[in-house]
């Protein structure tokens, strides 16, 4: 997408017509920069609204009309197709991140041939990813892999350190069972990608764990999925959602 | 009244509707019930007006603000910000409604302590049974020193169990503010009903999106709290009162 860009500018810019870039875009990031002094800006970009610029700014989505006046922060919904708009970009940016994150930066508890595949944004720290993992095995037995990034939260003092010692350990998925357990993970120290994910989580606005997202990058409801039973079912609800909206876009 | 509107072009279209394509796809009110019920079928819409923002109605429905754009397509939901100003325009069409709800509800309908010359004049619904509003009324007369007029609406909240029939024993009582420093206090008052206006404040309440006590509001329908110690109240109302003041560089 980005090297079409690229070359859809170049061949835009050898044309004596061309305009150098959307002039527009630096109204918008100008407006944020007043704003936001210290935000990093990860995108500007056209938004479906007219007169709008979508923006991505420490994960989360805003609007901000080209003149640079108004900053809409919420939710956007497109009415004839009932979308939000939001949730919907968020899910893509989501998607888009999650794709490209190897096997060698996650813990992976995978089956053969899985009906969903959800990844999970977790804290070795927080009783909620802890009581999520009790369920793995019949996750894994319903035909869920789960991949987990490690997003140890600031709120939790030494889950960083913890997060560390799993990745370190010889058989991570061992040690990340163990320590979801209750068992002091240690604090064996190597080369791991905890920074890494950790950033990208907060790129990604997660702002809770354990954050369960599906492979289009919806978040789940995990008040939908009380039991394996109900994590199946609402994963199998949102995959029958997505198909219907394909159709609909079509 | 929008419904008033409504009708009005309905027979206005009837008569010329071959002059234009789509005659009623002009009319906001018509255009913005068109797009929420398509998202929403039993929203109420309460208010369709122009928004700040070029291309958007302003419209307030279920109690909550949205903006629509003026061709139906897109709402918006969350907090529109003027940023130079550094200000929720989103609000703006909410203050609007409050007022008018606010001026709705007539004397006769309200509990008042007031100080002989009022300086400041503020609508407060309240719950017996919630403490902040009791903490607020144990300080009446500090608000009353200075120069604020209190309103009060009775507002009892379903989460207090037994709290609409102590706020109707209050309204029912001969003397309704005596009552209501006793309820206040805690004091448990034999049970008294009559007609009372509780049900009607309970349904402005809703349409203007209060969902806690105490909710203090001014005349022009700013919010003011929750709970707010006297000095600082008056502090607002002072502020308010002097807009050039504040907007001063």
């Amino acid at each position: 997408m980005l090297k079409k860009i690229l070359v859809l500018a170049a061949l835009v810019a050898a044309t004596p017509f061309a305009h150098a870039a959307d002039p527009a875009e630096k109204v918008v990031r100008d407006a944020l920069h007043s704003l936001l002094p210290l935000a990093v800006v990860d995108k500007v970009a056209k938004s479906d609204l007219p007169g709008f610029y979508e923006v991505v700014v420490s994960g989360q989505i805003a609007y901000v009309s080209a003149d640079g006046k108004y900053l809409l922060q919420g939710s956007l919904y497109d009415v004839a197709h009932k979308q939000n708009l939001t949730d919907a970009s968020l899910a893509k940016m989501r998607a888009q991140a999650i794709a490209k994150l190897p096997a060698t930066k996650e813990i992976r508890f995978d089956v053969a041939n899985p009906k969903h595949t959800v990844t999970v944004f977790t804290d070795v720290d927080c009783p909620y990813c802890r009581a999520f993992h009790k369920n793995i095995g019949q996750f894994n037995a319903l035909g869920i892999s789960v991949h987990y990034v490690m997003y140890p939260l600031d709120i939790h003092p030494n889950a960083d350190k913890q997060a560390v010692a799993v990745w370190c350990s010889p058989d991570r998925n061992a040690a990340y069972t163990a320590a979801m357990n209750g068992k002091d993970p240690g604090t064996a120290t190597c080369a791991n990608p905890v920074s890494e994910t950790k950033a990208l989580g907060i790129a990604l606005g997660i702002n809770a764990t354990p954050t369960v997202l599906t492979e289009d990058g919806t978040s789940v409801d995990l008040g939908k999925a009380t039991s394996p039973q109900a994590l199946l079912a609402e994963l199998d609800r949102l995959s029958a959602e997505r198909a219907k909206t394909k159709v609909a876009a079509r | 009244m929008f419904r008033f509107v409504l009708f009005t072009l309905l027979a206005v279209c009837a008569v010329s509707a071959s002059a234009a394509a789509d005659p009623i796809s002009n009319d906001p009110t018509a255009v913005v019930t068109k797009a929420l019920h398509k998202l929403a079928p039993n929203a109420k819409i309460e208010s369709v007006t122009a928004a700040p923002l070029a291309g958007f109605y302003a419209v307030v429905v279920d109690g909550r603000p949205v903006f629509v754009s003026t061709d139906g397509k897109y709402l918006i939901e969350g907090h529109v910000l003027d940023i130079e100003a550094r200000r929720n325009v989103m609000d703006d069409a909410m203050a609007g409604v409050r007022k008018q709800a606010l001026a709705n509800i007539p004397q006769s309908k309200r509990i008042t302590f007031a100080p002989p010359h009022p300086k400041y004049h503020v609508t407060v619904f309240t719950d017996v049974d919630c403490p902040y509003c009791r903490e607020f009324h144990k300080q009446i007369a500090e608000y009353n020193k200075l120069g604020i007029a209190v309103d009060y609406v009775l507002f009892p909240l379903v989460i207090h169990p037994g709290a609409d029939k102590k706020a109707q024993t209050v309204w029912c009582s001969k003397d309704r503010n005596v009552a209501y420093n006793e309820a206040m206090d805690g004091k448990a008052l034999a049970p008294l009903a009559c007609p009372n206006p509780i049900a009607e404040i309970t349904n402005t309440a809703n349409a203007i999106g209060i969902n806690g006590t105490p909710a203090i509001f001014s005349d022009d329908g700013a919010q003011l709290g929750g709970y707010v110690p006297p000095a600082q109240l008056a502090k607002q109302l002072q502020d308010m009162a002097q807009p050039q003041a504040k907007s001063a560089p």
